[in-house]
């Protein structure tokens, strides 16, 4: 075992007793190997996508942290975890790819004048800023997470600190609530 | 570091209560099986039962032993391979003794079909299928329970070998109000049962264990 893998067997026995401390001093030695390692075996992820990737792996290691054996070297554990986290990522990357299509961003799609609206998005914003005020909170932030901010699922589940699931209710149940709030009121 | 990801460091930190490391697998498999093996002996107490005297029969025995080893091989391999970084060798642990079981009985099974005289109908023993799946009940609820806590690396392939280990021990309690069954109905509908359960788990094993879950269940939110 070489010394930063000894090093990083200390970080992970203290996170695995409770220790906050040693477990963020963990993640953050970690996290720029991880980058590296997915930036050099997923040359065709952009920037952003690398990023997803290591947080996904970073998840990824916290959820399953109980599954390493402080008498086991640590390295061997997190890459066999960053393997099948960027497999994954490679299948989810694929899959994505193969339902889009590259397109220049084209304003028009008919020359008709009705079907080139010059506005986009709900008629009267103040009316649903006032519908959204009424939702109850939950529901309020999982629309201004996902739907104002445009923030991904997994970024706002970890800025509410909730979880994915519990977000999706929250923004349909909230969605749905708006549909029946503003159809009553026009 | 971007802004988003120390952010999301800091999260993971903060929730990082404390964690017992998993037991080594083989331990896990003893585990399981100790949890699983009072609702077997449940099952013998409750369910009509030959008397004692068959259960020390020599080939009875070493069936019940080949099933019981298959089983806890099995288990053993499921939980190595919730376990990133460990040897993928544990996948063979179970082989050996399922070979070994198997082919026991397609040994009888041959010496039966050879054997002079008519063989017993074979779906007159359809019950054996459901006992042994109900037999299965409870280990397998342990068993899914237990495969959570560690890292879904491979979710198709340990939830086949759970449901291996489930079946083989299944077999090994329902054996004991069944002990008098004809190697051919035994391999029709225990062993039956055995494989169409695993099969049957795996192919929905990404439902059982996935990466979704274990994130979810972790409280930091994906």
């Amino acid at each position: 075992m070489s010394t930063d893998d000894i090093r990083l067997v200390e970080l992970m026995k203290a996170a695995q007793s409770g220790d906050t401390v040693a477990y963020e001093q963990l993640l953050e030695t970690i996290t720029p190997l991880l980058r590296r390692v997915v930036r050099r075996r997923r040359t065709f992820l952009d920037p952003d996508e690398v990023e997803d990737l290591v947080q996904d792996i970073l998840l990824s290691v916290h959820a399953v942290r109980r599954s390493y054996d402080p008498a086991r070297p640590f390295m061997p554990w997190l890459l066999a975890i960053t393997r099948n986290r960027m497999a994954d990522g490679a299948r989810r990357h694929a899959r994505t790819s193969a339902h889009e299509v590259a397109v220049n961003n084209l304003d028009v799609t008919f020359a008709a004048e009705s079907t080139n609206p010059l506005t986009e998005g709900y008629g009267d914003p103040e009316a649903l800023r006032q519908a959204i005020e009424t939702l109850p909170a939950g529901q309020r932030e999982a629309i201004e997470l996902l739907k104002l901010r445009e923030m991904s699922l997994k970024d706002a589940a970890a800025t509410s600190g909730t979880t994915v699931g519990a977000l999706k209710v929250a923004t349909h149940r909230a969605m749905v609530a708006l549909r029946r709030l503003l159809v009553a009121r026009s | 570091m971007t802004p988003d990801t120390a952010d999301l460091i800091h999260r993971i930190a903060a929730a990082g209560a404390p964690a017992r490391p998993l037991a080594p697998p083989w331990t896990r498999a003893g585990i399981w099986c100790a949890l699983s093996l009072p609702s077997l002996w449940l099952l013998y107490l409750v369910w009509p039962h030959a008397e004692a005297a068959v259960l020390f029969d020599r080939r009875f025995a070493i069936e019940q032993a080949a099933a019981l080893a298959t089983g806890l091989g099995a288990a053993a391999a499921a939980f190595g391979t919730i376990v990133p970084g460990y040897s993928r060798t544990i996948v063979l642990g179970p082989l050996a003794p399922l070979a070994f079981w198997l082919g026991n009985l397609g040994r009888l099974c041959a010496r039966d079909w050879s054997a002079p005289g008519d063989l017993p109908p074979i779906l007159i023993d359809w019950p054996c299928f459901p006992a042994t799946v109900l037999a299965g009940i409870v280990p397998a609820l342990v068993m899914v329970v237990m495969l959570r806590r560690g890292a879904p690396l491979t979710p198709r392939r340990t939830t086949a070998l759970g449901a291996l280990a489930v079946a083989g021990v299944a077999n090994f309690g329902i054996r004991f109000v069944h002990p008098f069954d004809a190697s051919f109905i035994v391999l029709a509908w225990h062993v039956g049962a055995v494989f169409a359960l695993s099969a049957a788990v795996a192919s929905f094993g990404d439902r059982i264990v996935s990466w979704q879950k274990a994130i979810d269940a972790s409280r930091v939110g994906a």
